[in-house]
């Protein structure tokens, strides 16, 4: 009896999956790379990077004359705002910037100031990638409001084993992967919670010693890989955004002193008409496996682009102070200022 | 006792059995059914055009783009497995990148898309632009020639009637054949469909022209299959059932296909 209920069930089985239908259609495979959602979310939104908004600078004649009508925000230490601070502006840790401007809901526009503006560039660029299109980055920050805090800004020094030699963009590479809480979520929550992730972060913009933060890193740093050709070097990818100028020429527009870091590899700005970060131009030459520096005129485009990197996964981090090889310091303008807290 | 309960299990199993053959009623009024339908061009060394994202209408409605053109696809082409280029909608159920990009010959561009939660994906490969020698009038009312092969390209040839002045240019509407390479050859012949009379005139025939076109190998199941119940230049629009598709996803249809267009040859 066992053996007829057995042949019966074997019976069954061959004869019911027989009437078992293929799948017309083979299961379309997704590419779960969450970084092409937010490219394609940011483009979406108006590809701020690549326009002619960005840098979000305001100069700081125009934060003078405004005095009273914008919210001025301050991202330096505690110890640093006592020293001396826009009159009217408030001290705020870098982190709390997202939710005091989602709370503030403030038609003022929001301007950031750090000591040199290298800093508030940065956190300002996150804050605009979040669609906090009021925000500006006061240019060159307190180093340009009085000559108290020159500083702030680094020293000029000369280029070691710079060149004037091109370097080739590298292949394409893939855009770089990163996590999300919840993939299948909303793009906006997924984007605002690594913007605050972001924001967290340290953006150095100390003048001395080998910075190496986060998103910054001073020269002195890169002097000391290039001095050591090793794998850190060459796992450093050191790029120039600007005009070809900038790129090939040195002080005073000298062909004779050459003007890039060695194996500096140069990108067009975005101006509007043209810029080699679209996505259907060159973002992705730029290597999502290694360590980016991004270098520009005065380190403050670098440092909104380093922001739009980093959002993207990239592991970039801005060159304190731009090309200070061939940049002077900027004129201050010697506004007064408050002291304390 | 042991010779019902065997009855019993046989009568279960017949009621499995039987229970899953299907009888498929045809009720003309659900017979319609949506499909999205995909549709996006890539020529070698031309500016990309978008991707169209429609949806089928029944037959007993007025084709309408407005109510056709799809307005919440997710989607981003990927190109050689790396370059993703996100396209964001434009107008008419088109999408395209934000900025102006050029198809490159020998790349790979595959599709990827969501609409309404289901996944779409098609990949093709954008063949170099071919290149035809020997070409000759074949029995006085046609043009052949050789073209040079690559692996998973076809190709076919279209006749070119072009004096050079503006307005004098009239080519072929269809290919008379699609060829692929199945004796593994280094070239492989195509010709064109049967020129006009006007044409063939020998006091005009010096302005006359093969023009050799190369595809993903996908397009010969399409070309293949195209005219299946459908008329040519609408087979986009309505339907598409028994038309060789190279767009997968659920209730999706259409073609992504990648081609080159060589130079005009005597």
């Amino acid at each position: 009896m066992r053996k007829l209920i057995l042949i019966l069930f074997l019976l069954f089985l061959v004869l019911y999956s027989g009437c078992l239908k293929d799948s017309a259609i083979s299961p379309v495979e997704e590419d779960t790379n969450y970084s092409k959602v937010f490219l394609r979310y940011l483009e979406a939104q108006g590809d701020y990077i690549n326009s002619t908004l960005m840098p979000s600078v305001i100069s700081v004649s125009e934060v003078k004359d405004s005095l009273g009508n914008d919210v001025i925000l301050d991202v330096s230490s505690a110890s640093q705002f006592s020293e001396g601070h826009v009159p009217g502006s408030l001290n705020i840790l870098s982190a709390e910037l997202f939710n005091y401007l989602d709370t503030a809901s403030s038609q003022k526009r929001i301007i950031i100031v750090s000591r040199s503006g290298q800093a508030a560039s940065y956190y300002a660029g996150l804050l605009r990638l979040a669609g906090f299109n009021n925000v500006y980055a006061m240019q060159f920050g307190m180093v340009g409001w009085n000559s108290a805090f020159s500083s702030y800004w680094g020293s000029s020094y000369s280029g070691k084993n710079f060149t004037n030699l091109k370097s080739p963009r590298l292949p394409y590479s893939k855009l770089p992967d990163i996590n999300v809480e919840n993939a299948s979520g909303d793009i906006k929550n997924n984007l605002d919670s690594r913007i605050k992730t972001l924001l967290a972060e340290s953006f150095d913009e100390s003048t001395f010693g080998e910075v190496n933060s986060d998103a910054s890193v001073h020269i002195f740093y890169l002097y000391t890989i290039y001095h050591s050709v090793d794998s850190t070097y060459t796992d450093t990818f050191i790029m120039n955004v600007g005009a070809d100028g900038s790129y090939i020429l040195g002080p005073d527009g000298k062909l004779d002193i050459p003007g890039h870091p060695p194996r500096a590899v140069f990108y067009y700005e975005p101006n509007g008409a043209i810029s080699d970060l679209r996505s259907t131009a060159y973002l992705q030459t730029i290597p999502s496996d290694k360590n980016v520096v991004v270098y520009t005129q005065y380190g403050q485009s670098s440092a909104f682009i380093v922001a739009y990197l980093r959002l993207l996964g990239y592991k970039a981090k801005s060159l304190l102070f731009g090309a200070r090889w061939r940049e002077a310091t900027p004129i201050a303008a010697n506004f007064a200022y408050d002291m304390g807290n | 006792m042991s010779t019902k309960k065997n009855i019993s299990i046989l009568l279960f199993l017949i009621y499995f059995i039987t229970g899953c053959d299907q009888v498929d009623v045809i009720n003309p009024e659900i017979t319609f059914k949506e499909n999205v339908v995909v549709r996006s061009e890539l020529i070698a060394n031309r500016k990309f055009g978008g991707i169209s994202f429609t949806k089928t209408l029944p037959l007993e409605e007025s084709y309408d783009i407005s109510e056709a053109e799809l307005k919440d696809v997710e989607v981003y082409i990927k190109v050689d497995n790396i370059q993703v280029i996100p396209l964001h909608y434009q107008s008419n159920g088109i999408y395209n990148s934000l900025y102006e990009f050029s198809i490159k010959p020998g790349s790979t561009y595959e599709l990827f898309a969501k609409y309404n939660d289901e996944n779409i994906y098609s990949i093709t490969k954008v063949p170099v632009i071919p290149v035809v020698q020997n070409v000759m009038f074949s029995d006085g009312n046609y043009l052949q020639g050789d073209v040079t092969t690559e692996p998973d390209i076809v190709f076919g040839a279209a006749w070119v009637y072009s004096t050079g002045t503006v307005g004098n240019y009239t080519q072929a509407s269809d290919f008379y054949s699609i060829v692929e390479n199945v004796a593994n050859s280094s070239s492989v012949s195509v010709r064109t469909q049967i020129v006009p009379q006007e044409f063939r005139n020998p006091a005009v025939r010096s302005f006359l022209y093969l023009q050799p076109y190369a595809f993903d190998k996908a397009y010969l199941s399409y070309f293949k299959t195209k005219a299946n119940g459908k008329p040519v230049e609408d087979s986009f629009i309505h339907g598409g059932d028994g038309i060789s598709w190279n767009v997968q996803g659920k209730n999706a249809i259409g073609l992504f296909i990648g081609y080159s267009i060589g130079e005009l040859k005597q």
